[in-house]
């Protein structure tokens, strides 16, 4: 049954790819200057880009080159970038697991403390804390992330000098220092998750209270402390799934900026940065390998979703 | 029966303590809000006997689960309750919350209308019956899982064990109310409060769970309250009645009293709407024309005035709830059957 779940909705992720990546192939084309320019410099002579551009194949006509891009990808191969000619895949492989990192830490972050400032409002009942949090997630969720981010930098690093304002550190090299490497940009990413996460499970929870079931909860005589945690909770929590299912592709373009603004060497900076030097392969690369992870990271979620929640798991089991 | 006017006192407050579970002397409820006071619940006044039924019957909004919520102490901060409500001897109205909170389930329990939206969606039937006895009993999770499928079990849940197991949209209407039953029984109360529990339902398992409430009640000598807004399920499942309109009671007495010499206008008009049994099931409600008065503006003169076929002069004035034959209370100017 599941199976089945996931093959349709692969099966409809394929014509999303493939628009996807014409859509790059033909804007790339459309940029002014290319490769060929980034690499002999300024002063090359149009003869000269042109015949670095035939040994990369960009005097082929744009349909016959995706073509052989398409035919190649789907054998695996995203080709080598056209300046360093290492390939794509190696340098995406590369970026990937400083991307995921930031991503994974600033969500299970945000979520955790999401869960605990909205607990929190939601027992206490106090007016002014909720003003107060209101605010903050107010805050958080209309303030673009690199404005955070620079404050960060500007305080944490600069100022007091506690940690890195740049730069990245694996964790195979060291945990203590990838830790240091990692809080500020995951901070920067996560804030704004942290936010809408606490508005959300806030006002469902509240919702939530209101219905039969607490107060058949309440007529057994269960404290109000134990409805929450038990019976609210978790009930609010699978609709926070869903909201984290939809905030994935915010995530990831988020993961760009700050990716640029700490200097690490992720995807997002990887996308950048072949952006600015027109190379084209690794752009085309990047976008269609990103497109994918959304996929199949959306389905994931999907999957978590009707998996803990009974009353999906009937639903996929009978039809 | 007793000799000395001392012990004629005393024997007298046992006897009236013995006699009642729950005595609930001119309840009145009012709720904030922007357009006036609503007054939902005006003057109530009822009395359970243990191991009895007492129907309260009304029209939609008549304040039938206004009045027993706030027995329970269910109603949130908007609510004010004024009058008593005295519960085994302890008054209810005014305790605080942490107290309150210790009687229900135990002393005093409640079954909902509609068992799908009562019971937890996202939690095992058996969890939820679990928690009720070991919120009141100190017993680890395992007995108080073979505790619940016991309950499950002494309501005729077919298969308790593995039902346990299942979540409430596993079940059909009638297999969770009677989960709802289970979880109210967990702990005995002396009262249960049944509002509407077989409104949600088909004929045939309202039948089934009336019956089983019969049957409970007797067992365990508790005494339930029994709300419903068909007459026709009160007359054969309850010993005493109440028929409420607008907030008031406007007519009170044993079951067979009652119903074999109608006094008020208003609960001849709710027997006339009595739903026939060859109908089908789910056909609408034939109901009275007309419809309750606004609770949030005041009411002047009896309040079924403008639905009554009896109404007269006298009307304007307000008829107050009193004893017109032995037991037999109504509130009314031109009584059926009376000749005045
Ligand atoms: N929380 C509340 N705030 C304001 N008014 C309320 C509130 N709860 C109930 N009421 C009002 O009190 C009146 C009585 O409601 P109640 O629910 O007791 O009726 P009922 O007799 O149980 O009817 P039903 O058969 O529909 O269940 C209604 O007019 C309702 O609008
Ligand atoms: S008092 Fe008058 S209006 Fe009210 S029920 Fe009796 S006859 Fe009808
Ligand atoms: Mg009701």
């Amino acid at each position: 049954m599941i199976l089945r779940t996931v093959t349709r909705r692969l099966l409809h992720a394929i014509p999303v790819l493939l628009g996807v990546s014409v859509l790059t192939f033909m804007l790339l084309n459309l940029l002014p200057g290319n490769a060929a320019l980034a690499i002999l410099g300024p002063g090359a002579s149009p003869k000269q880009i042109q015949i670095v551009d035939r040994q990369d194949g960009l005097t082929q006509p744009l349909w016959d080159r995706y073509w052989h891009w398409l035919t190649q990808a789907l054998q695996g191969n995203l080709g080598s970038s056209l300046l360093s000619h290492e390939s794509v895949a190696s340098l995406i492989g590369h970026a990937v697991p400083v991307t995921l990192e930031v991503i994974l830490v600033a969500q299970v972050v945000a979520l955790i403390f999401a869960v605990i400032f909205a607990l929190f409002a939601v027992v206490i009942r106090n007016p002014w804390v909720d003003r107060l949090l209101s605010l903050v997630s107010f805050g958080g969720i209309s303030a673009p992330p690199f404005l955070f981010g620079i404050l960060l930098i500007l305080i944490v690093s600069v100022d007091l000098n506690w940690l890195p304002a740049t730069g990245w550190i694996p964790l195979t090299q060291s945990f203590t220092g990838n830790l240091r490497t990692v809080i500020l940009p995951a901070a920067t990413l996560g804030v704004g998750e942290f936010a809408l996460h606490t508005r959300i499970l806030r006002g469902d929870m509240l919702e939530q209270m209101r219905e039969d079931y607490v107060i058949t909860a309440r007529a057994k005589g269960l404290p109000r402390r134990r409805i929450v945690f038990v019976h609210v909770l978790r009930n609010s929590l699978f609709v926070l799934i869903t909201v984290v299912g939809v905030n994935i592709g915010k995530l990831i373009s988020g993961a760009v900026i700050v990716e640029v603004l700490f200097a690490l060497p992720g995807v997002g900076n990887l996308l950048i940065n072949s952006i600015t030097q027109r190379d084209v392969t690794v752009v085309q690369g990047i976008v269609v390998f990103v497109a994918v992870a959304f996929v199949v990271i959306n389905l994931g979620v999907d999957l978590l979703y009707s998996a803990l929640d009974p009353r999906i798991r009937r639903a996929t089991s009978d039809g | 029966m007793v000799t000395s006017t001392e012990g004629g006192i005393v024997s007298t407050i046992n006897s009236v303590a013995m006699e009642h579970s729950l005595i609930v002397e001119r309840l009145s409820v009012s709720f904030k809000s922007g357009a006036g006071d609503v007054h939902a619940v005006n003057d109530v006044s009822l009395r359970v006997t243990p191991g009895k039924t007492l129907g309260i019957v009304g029209e939609s909004g008549s304040g039938k689960s206004v009045t027993v919520r706030a027995v329970m102490g269910l109603l949130g901060h908007s609510a004010t309750v004024t009058g008593s409500a005295c519960l085994d001897g302890e008054e209810l109205v005014g305790m605080p919350e942490d107290q309150l909170r210790r009687r229900r389930g135990i002393k005093m329990a409640m079954v909902f209308q509609d068992p799908m939206s009562s019971l937890n969606p996202t939690m095992r039937i058996g969890s939820q019956v679990a928690e009720a006895v070991r919120q009141h009993r100190k017993v680890g999770r395992r007995e108080a899982w073979s505790e619940a499928v016991a309950l499950l079990r002494s309501v005729r849940v077919p298969d308790p064990e593995r039902r346990a197991r299942d979540y409430p949209h596993q079940l059909s209407g009638g297999m969770r109310q009677r989960v709802m039953i289970a979880m109210a029984l967990s702990a005995r109360p002396s009262v249960l409060f049944a509002d509407e529990p077989t409104t949600a339902l088909d004929v045939t398992t309202q039948a089934q769970i009336l019956t089983l409430l019969d049957d409970l009640k007797q067992r365990y000598g508790m005494g339930v309250v029994l709300i419903t807004h068909d007459l026709g399920i009160a007359a054969r499942h309850t010993d005493d009645l109440a028929v409420m309109y607008a907030g008031r009671v406007v007519e009170s007495a044993p079951t067979k009293t009652l119903i074999g010499a109608i006094r008020m206008p208003y609960t001849q008009a709710l027997m006339d709407a009595i739903p026939r049994i060859d109908a089908p099931s789910h056909s609408p409600l034939a109901s009275i024309e007309g419809s309750p008065p606004d609770p949030s503006k005041p009411i002047l003169g009896c309040a079924f005035a403008p639905r009554c076929p009896r109404v007269g002069d006298r009307c304007t004035t307000t008829p107050l709830l009193a004893e017109g034959e032995p037991g037999h209370r109504w509130a009314c100017w031109y009584p059926l059957g009376v000749d005045a």
